[in-house]
C-alpha cells in the first residue's frame, strides 16, 4: 500500500525559463517585437516598391517629355524645312543661281551679286527658324548657295557627292532626300573646321512638277541641348545622358551635368549593356545599376528615333530612397526603443498573473505534504481567487475528514484492547480449566490404582479367608481399613464432582467473553464500513485510509467467526464435563453403594467369623464389583483425556483471537499514522493517545 | 498533450507559410491578346508567317516571365480572308474576349473593316504588314511600312536602275489602288513614265489579262501590288508568256520568302521584292531570330517581312505594357506611342506623331537556288510619312472614298472584270 504522499511538487525548483512567468515575458517580447519587426519589414518593403514605382515612372514621364520634345522639335525642324523649300520662289531661287554658277563661276561678278541678292533674302528665313548655316544645292549635287560658309565643301560649286563631303551624315542626308524626295535630318557628326558637332536637316527644293534641288539647314545647338541638359523634376543628382552611335563608339552629345567635358570628347565602345549602349542601339527599360560615375542609380532609357539618339534619364538610388533609409532607420530605432517599455510592460503583467498561481501552488504543496492548517484566502475575482477559494473548500472538508477518521481510529484502538485485554482472560481460564483437568485425570487415575489395589486385597482377604479363618479380628480391622478408604473414596468423588461443576461454570464464563468479542467484532465492522465511506468521500486522499478499513473489516469477520468457533468448542466441553459428571455421580452411588455394602461387611464379620466357610462364595461377588469399579475408573481417565484435548483446542483458538487482536491493533496503529500526517488544530490531543 | 499541442503550433505555422507561399505565387490572369488574322481563305497562307511571328514573340515574353508577372495569352481569331468577318471578330475580341489589344490584319481591305470597330471600341490594333498608307487612327499603331517606306524607295530604285518605263499591276482592291495612286503622283517627280496599269480580281488566278498588257507595253519595270494566292498563277504566266525577268523584272510589294519558298523557283528566278526586312540581313540579332524561329517551327521554315513585323509588333506592344504597368487599353495606347525596339531588321521605332513605325528598307532579287539577295538598302530606318506629301491628307481622304463608293461600299471591287 502507498500510503506516504510523496512531495515532489518542487515549488523552489521553479524554472525561469519555463515558468509561467519567464513564458509570459519571452511570449509578450516575442509578439511585440516580432509583429513590429514584421510590421516595419512589410512596410519598409512595400514603400520602397512604391517608391521605387513611382520614381520609375517620373523617370518614365521625363524621358517621355524629353523624348516628345526632341521629337516636336524635329517635326517642327522638317516643316521649316518644308515649308522654306518646297515653293516656286525657292525652286526659282535655286534654279537662277545654279544658270549663274553654269554660266560664269563661283566667282564670276554675276553670280556674287545674285548670291548676295538672295543671302539677304535668305537671312530672315534663317533667323526666323535660328538656322546658324542655310545652303542650297543643285539636282545634281552641286552648292549653289551658302548663306554662311565656314564648312570645307560647302562653297558655292563645290560637290556634295563627290567633294570633301562625300560620305560624311551630310553627304548621307543629300542622298536620302534624293531617294525619298522627303524632309530628312542627318546624325551629328564633327566636320572639319568646326569645333561643335554640327547636324543639318534637309529637304527637296520642288514644286508639283519637278525637283529643282535640295535645302539643307544646319540645327541649332542650343535649342536642342536645352531639351536634353534641362533636369527638372530630376533633383540634384539627375540627370539626362545622350548619346549617338559613331562608329563602332557612342559619343555624348551634350555635357553632362557630373562632368563638363565638351560633347563628343566622351565616348565609350557601342558594344555592352550599359543603359546608354542599350538606349543606342533602340532599347527601352528601366533598371538600378551604377552610371558612368559608378554611383548606383535609377536610370531610364530610350532612343529618340529623329535624332537616333540613345537617352538616359537618371537620378542617384541614394537621393530618391533617401525617405526610405529614414523609414528604415527610425523603424529599427523604434524596435530598439520599444523593448525596453515592452519587457517592462510583460514583467508587470506576468507579476499580477503568476503571483497568485504561485501562492496557490505553495497552498497546494503544503496540503500535499499535510499541512491542513493553513487557510488561503483571496478575495480576488479572478481564475487564481477562484482556484484558491477552491482550495480553501477542500483543505476544509480534508480536515473534517481526516478529524472523523482520528476519532474512528481513537474509538476502534480502544475497541482493540478491550477485546485483547478479554482474550487475555480466556486465555487464563482457559489455562485454570487445562490444569483442572490434569488434576482431575491424576485423581482418577489415583482412585483407578486404589481400585486394583483394592481387588488385589479383596483377592488376599478371599485367600486369607480359608487361611486365617481365625484370623477374623485381623479381618475386622481390616474392613476398618476399607471403611475408611472408601470413606476416603466417597469424598474424592464428591471433590472431582466439584471441580467439574467448576469446569462448567468456566466454560459458561468462557461463552459469556465470545459474546462480547462478537459483539466487538460486530462493531468493527460496522465501525469500519462508516470509515470506509468516510475514506471514500475523502476521494485520492482516502483511498489509503479505505484500504485500512477493509482490513479491520476483515479482521472483525475473522474475529466473529474464531469467536463463533469458540463458542462451538466450549459447548462441546460442556457436553463432555456432563458426561463425566454423570459417570461420576453413578459412580458416586455405586461408592455409596460400596460404602453401604462394606458396613454390611463389617456388621456380618462378626457372623463371618462363625461362618467364614460360608462367607468365601461373596468375597466372589465383592471382587466381581471391585473390577467394575475398576472399568468405571478407567472410563473417567479416558474422559478426562478427551476433555484436555478440548480444552487444547480452546487455547488454541483463544491465541488466533488474540493475534487477530494484535493484527487489529497493527492496522490501527498504521491507520493512525496515515492520519496523523494531516495537522489540524485538534491534532496535538488526538496523537497522544 | 503536449506533443499534440506542438504539433497543432507547427501545423498553424505550416499553413500559414503554405498560405504565404500560395498567394505570393499564385499565377494572376494572364494578359489577353487577341490575334486577328485568315487563317482560312485566300491570305491564309500568306498571313500565317505573321501569325507564327506574333505567336512566337509571346512565347519568348512568356518564358522570360511575362509581362508585369502575368503570363500573355494569345486569342486566336479567324478573318477568314473575308472583311466583314474582320470586322465581326475584332468586335468578339474586344467585348466577349475582352483582350487587351489585338495584333492582325494583312489586307487594307480588312483593317478598313476593323478600323472602325477598334474605333468605337476605343481600343487598340496593331497592324504589322506594309501598306498604302493615307490614314492614321489613334487606335492603330502602323508597325508596317507606310508607303515612303517601301514604295517610294523601290520606285527610285527601280527608275534609277531598271529604267523610266514602269508598268504597274495589283489585285483589285484598296491597297494596290492607292500604291499606284502614290507611285503615279511621284512618277513624274522621278523621271519616269507610267506604260500601263492592270488589276486582277482579289484571290482570282485569272491574270492572263494582265499579262498581255505588260507584254504589249513593254516596260523596264513592273510593280507589284498583287496580293495573296495570285501571285502563283501571275508569276507562271510571266514566264509562259516569254517575258524574262531580265528586261521585265517585277518589283514586287507582296510576296517574299515565304512565296520564294514554295513557289516554282525560275517563275521567280531574277525578279525583285521590296520589304523591310529579309531573313538573309546579316545582323546578330537576325541571326540569332531566325535561330529561334526555325528551331520553334522547323528548320526549313523561313522568315519574312511580315513575320519580323508580327514578332516586334508584339514586343512593342509588350513594352508598353511594362511601361504602362497595366494591360488596360488606354494606358498602354499611350505608352506605346514613345516605344522602340532593337528588331532583327535594326531599330524599330514608333512615330508619336503619326503612330507609324520607322522602318528600313531593302530591294532583294530573287533566286532559282530560292536565296534572296539584297542589293540596295536605305542606310538607315525612314520616317513613316503616312500621307505622302504630292497630295493633302483631305485629297487623299477624298480618293480613298470616292473608291470605295465604287466599289459599293466595300474595300475591295466586289466584281470581277
Amino acid at each position: 500500500m502507498n500510503l506516504s504522499l510523496p512531495a515532489q511538487l518542487g515549488l523552489h525548483r521553479l524554472n525561469p525559463r519555463t515558468s509561467i512567468g519567464g513564458r509570459l515575458i519571452a511570449g509578450f517580447l516575442l509578439i511585440a517585437l516580432l509583429s513590429a519587426g514584421a510590421l516595419g519589414w512589410m512596410l519598409y518593403g512595400v514603400s520602397s516598391r512604391s517608391l521605387e514605382a513611382t520614381y520609375r515612372e517620373k523617370l518614365n514621364l521625363v524621358a517621355l517629355r524629353k523624348s516628345e520634345a526632341l521629337e516636336a522639335y524635329a517635326n517642327e525642324l522638317l516643316r521649316s524645312v518644308r515649308a522654306t523649300g518646297r515653293t516656286e520662289t525657292m525652286v526659282a531661287i535655286v534654279r537662277e543661281l545654279e544658270a549663274a554658277l553654269a554660266a560664269g563661276g563661283p566667282d564670276s561678278e554675276a553670280y556674287l551679286q545674285l548670291a548676295e541678292r538672295q543671302r539677304r533674302a535668305l537671312a530672315p528665313i534663317a533667323a526666323l527658324y535660328d538656322f546658324p548655316e542655310m545652303v542650297l544645292v543643285s539636282g545634281s549635287g552641286t552648292v549653289v548657295l551658302s548663306l554662311n560658309p565656314r564648312l570645307a565643301g560647302l562653297e558655292a560649286g563645290a560637290s556634295i557627292t563627290r567633294g570633301p563631303l562625300a560620305g560624311s551624315e551630310l553627304g548621307g542626308v543629300f542622298e536620302r532626300v534624293r531617294t525619298l524626295l522627303q524632309e530628312e535630318i542627318s546624325d551629328y557628326a564633327i566636320y572639319p573646321g568646326m569645333k561643335d558637332p554640327a547636324a543639318f536637316a534637309a529637304g527637296p527644293v520642288m514644286d508639283d512638277n519637278s525637283v529643282a534641288g535640295m535645302l539643307l539647314v544646319q540645327l541649332s545647338n542650343a535649342q536642342i541641348r536645352s531639351i536634353v541638359t534641362e533636369s527638372a523634376g530630376l533633383g540634384e543628382s539627375g540627370e539626362t545622358m545622350a548619346g549617338i552611335r559613331v562608329g563602332e563608339e557612342i559619343a555624348l552629345v551634350a555635357p553632362l551635368r557630373h562632368d563638363a567635358a565638351a560633347p563628343f570628347e566622351n565616348r565609350l565602345p557601342a558594344a555592352g549593356d550599359s543603359a546608354l549602349q542599350r538606349a543606342v542601339r533602340g532599347q527601352h527599360g528601366y533598371g538600378i545599376e551604377p552610371d558612368y560615375r559608378g554611383v548606383e542609380s535609377l536610370q531610364v532609357w530610350t532612343f529618340a528615333p529623329s535624332f537616333r539618339w540613345g537617352l538616359v534619364i537618371k537620378q542617384d538610388t541614394r537621393e530618391a530612397f533617401a525617405l526610405i533609409d529614414a523609414q528604415r532607420r527610425i523603424t529599427i530605432q523604434l524596435l530598439a526603443l520599444l523593448i525596453l517599455p515592452v519587457g517592462l510592460a510583460a514583467w508587470l503583467l506576468a507579476r499580477t498573473v503568476s503571483r497568485p498561481i504561485v501562492l496557490a501552488a505553495q497552498a497546494a504543496a503544503e496540503v500535499a505534504n499535510g499541512d491542513l492548517k493553513l487557510q488561503p484566502e483571496s478575495n480576488r475575482n479572478d481564475e487564481a481567487g477562484v482556484l484558491l477559494r477552491a482550495l480553501a473548500t477542500m483543505v476544509l472538508n480534508l480536515r473534517t475528514l481526516i478529524g472523523q477518521v482520528k476519532r474512528s481510529s481513537v474509538q476502534l484502538t480502544s475497541t482493540a484492547a478491550q477485546l485483547s485485554y478479554t482474550a487475555c482472560k480466556q486465555e487464563a481460564s482457559v489455562a485454570d480449566f487445562s490444569s483442572s483437568t490434569s488434576q482431575i485425570a491424576a485423581a482418577v487415575h489415583e482412585i483407578s490404582a486404589t481400585g486394583q489395589e483394592l481387588v488385589n486385597t479383596m483377592a488376599d482377604v478371599a485367600r486369607g479367608i480359608e487361611d486365617t479363618a481365625g484370623l477374623a479380628d485381623a479381618g475386622r480391622s481390616s474392613l476398618t481399613g476399607l471403611e475408611e478408604t472408601v470413606t476416603e473414596l466417597a469424598t474424592s468423588t464428591q471433590g472431582i464432582n466439584a471441580r467439574l461443576q467448576a469446569i462448567t461454570e468456566q466454560a459458561h464464563k468462557i461463552g459469556g467473553v465470545i459474546l462480547t468479542i462478537s459483539k466487538v467484532a460486530d462493531q468493527t465492522n460496522l465501525l469500519s464500513l462508516n470509515a470506509a465511506i468516510e475514506a471514500e468521500k475523502a476521494g485520492d486522499y482516502g483511498h489509503g485510509f479505505a484500504v485500512v478499513a477493509r482490513e479491520i473489516r476483515r479482521l472483525a469477520d475473522q474475529t466473529a467467526v474464531g469467536a463463533l468457533d469458540i463458542e462451538r468448542m466450549i459447548s462441546d466441553m460442556q457436553s463432555a464435563v456432563g458426561a463425566g459428571v454423570r459417570d461420576m455421580e453413578r459412580f458416586s452411588e455405586q461408592v455409596a453403594r460400596g460404602v453401604e455394602a462394606s458396613a454390611d461387611t463389617n456388621r456380618q464379620l462378626e457372623r463371618i467369623i462363625v461362618q467364614v466357610e460360608a462367607l468365601t462364595p461373596r468375597f466372589a461377588e465383592v471382587n466381581h464389583g471391585m473390577q467394575s469399579q475398576a472399568l468405571g475408573a478407567q472410563q473417567i481417565s479416558s474422559a478426562m483425556l478427551q476433555l484436555r484435548e478440548v480444552a487444547g483446542a480452546t487455547a488454541s483458538s483463544v491465541d488466533d483471537l488474540l493475534e487477530a487482536t494484535r493484527q487489529t491493533e497493527e492496522s490501527v496503529d498504521q491507520l493512525r499514522l496515515c492520519v496523523s500526517k494531516f495537522r489540524t488544530e485538534d491534532a496535538d490531543q488526538s496523537t497522544a493517545t | 498533450m503536449r506533443f499534440r499541442k506542438r504539433l497543432a503550433l507547427a501545423s498553424a505555422l505550416a499553413l500559414t507559410v503554405i498560405a504565404w507561399l500560395v498567394w505570393h505565387t499564385a499565377s494572376p490572369a494572364p494578359i489577353r491578346l487577341g490575334i486577328l488574322h485568315s487563317t482560312s481563305g485566300a491570305m491564309a497562307f500568306a498571313e500565317s508567317g505573321m501569325v507564327d511571328g506574333e505567336m512566337l514573340a509571346i512565347e519568348e515574353i512568356n518564358q522570360a516571365g511575362g509581362l508585369l508577372g502575368r503570363q500573355i495569352e494569345p486569342v486566336m481569331a479567324d478573318g477568314k480572308s473575308d472583311w466583314p468577318t474582320f470586322a465581326a471578330e475584332a468586335a468578339r475580341l474586344i467585348t466577349q474576349e475582352k483582350v487587351s489589344s489585338i495584333v492582325g490584319c494583312w489586307t487594307s481591305a480588312s483593317r478598313k473593316t476593323v478600323k472602325p470597330v477598334i474605333e468605337q471600341y476605343n481600343h487598340l490594333l496593331l497592324y504589322p504588314m506594309a501598306y498604302e498608307g493615307l490614314e492614321q487612327s489613334p487606335n492603330i499603331v502602323y508597325t508596317g511600312a507606310a508607303p515612303n517606306q517601301q514604295v517610294l524607295p523601290a520606285l527610285k530604285w527601280g527608275i534609277d536602275t531598271l529604267g523610266p518605263k514602269v508598268f504597274l499591276v495589283g489585285s483589285d482592291y484598296v491597297w494596290p489602288h492607292s500604291v499606284n495612286a502614290i507611285i503615279k503622283d511621284q512618277l513624274k517627280l522621278l523621271g519616269g513614265e507610267l506604260v500601263g496599269e492592270e488589276y486582277i480580281f482579289f484571290g482570282s488566278d485569272h491574270v492572263d489579262q494582265a499579262v498581255a498588257a505588260i507584254k504589249a507595253s513593254a516596260p523596264d519595270v513592273i510593280f507589284s501590288s498583287v496580293a495573296g494566292d495570285s501571285n502563283a498563277p501571275f508569276y507562271k504566266a510571266l514566264r509562259a508568256a516569254g517575258l524574262d525577268a531580265k528586261i521585265r523584272p517585277v518589283v514586287s510589294f507582296s510576296i517574299g520568302e515565304k512565296e520564294l519558298a514554295v513557289f516554282d523557283t525560275l517563275d521567280l528566278d531574277g525578279h525583285y521584292v521590296a520589304y523591310n526586312y529579309f531573313q538573309s540581313l546579316d545582323n546578330p540579332v537576325n541571326r540569332a531570330f531566325v535561330e529561334r524561329y526555325r528551331a520553334r517551327y522547323g528548320k526549313d521554315e523561313v522568315t519574312n517581312d511580315a513575320t519580323e513585323a508580327g514578332y516586334f509588333s508584339v514586343y512593342l506592344w509588350a513594352q508598353a505594357v511594362r511601361d504602362a504597368g497595366s494591360d488596360d487599353v488606354n494606358l498602354i495606347r499611350q505608352a506605346i506611342r514613345m516605344q522602340s525596339f532593337e528588331a532583327p531588321e535594326g531599330i524599330v521605332s514608333v512615330d508619336p506623331t503619326t503612330q507609324h513605325t520607322w522602318r528600313p528598307v531593302s530591294i532583294g532579287r530573287m533566286n532559282a537556288d530560292r536565296s534572296l539577295k539584297v542589293v540596295w538598302s536605305a542606310s538607315r530606318p525612314i520616317r513613316p510619312i503616312p500621307y505622302p506629301s504630292s497630295r493633302t491628307p483631305a485629297e487623299w481622304d477624298a480618293f480613298l472614298a470616292t473608291m470605295y463608293a465604287g466599289w459599293q461600299n466595300n474595300w475591295s471591287n466586289p466584281v470581277e472584270r
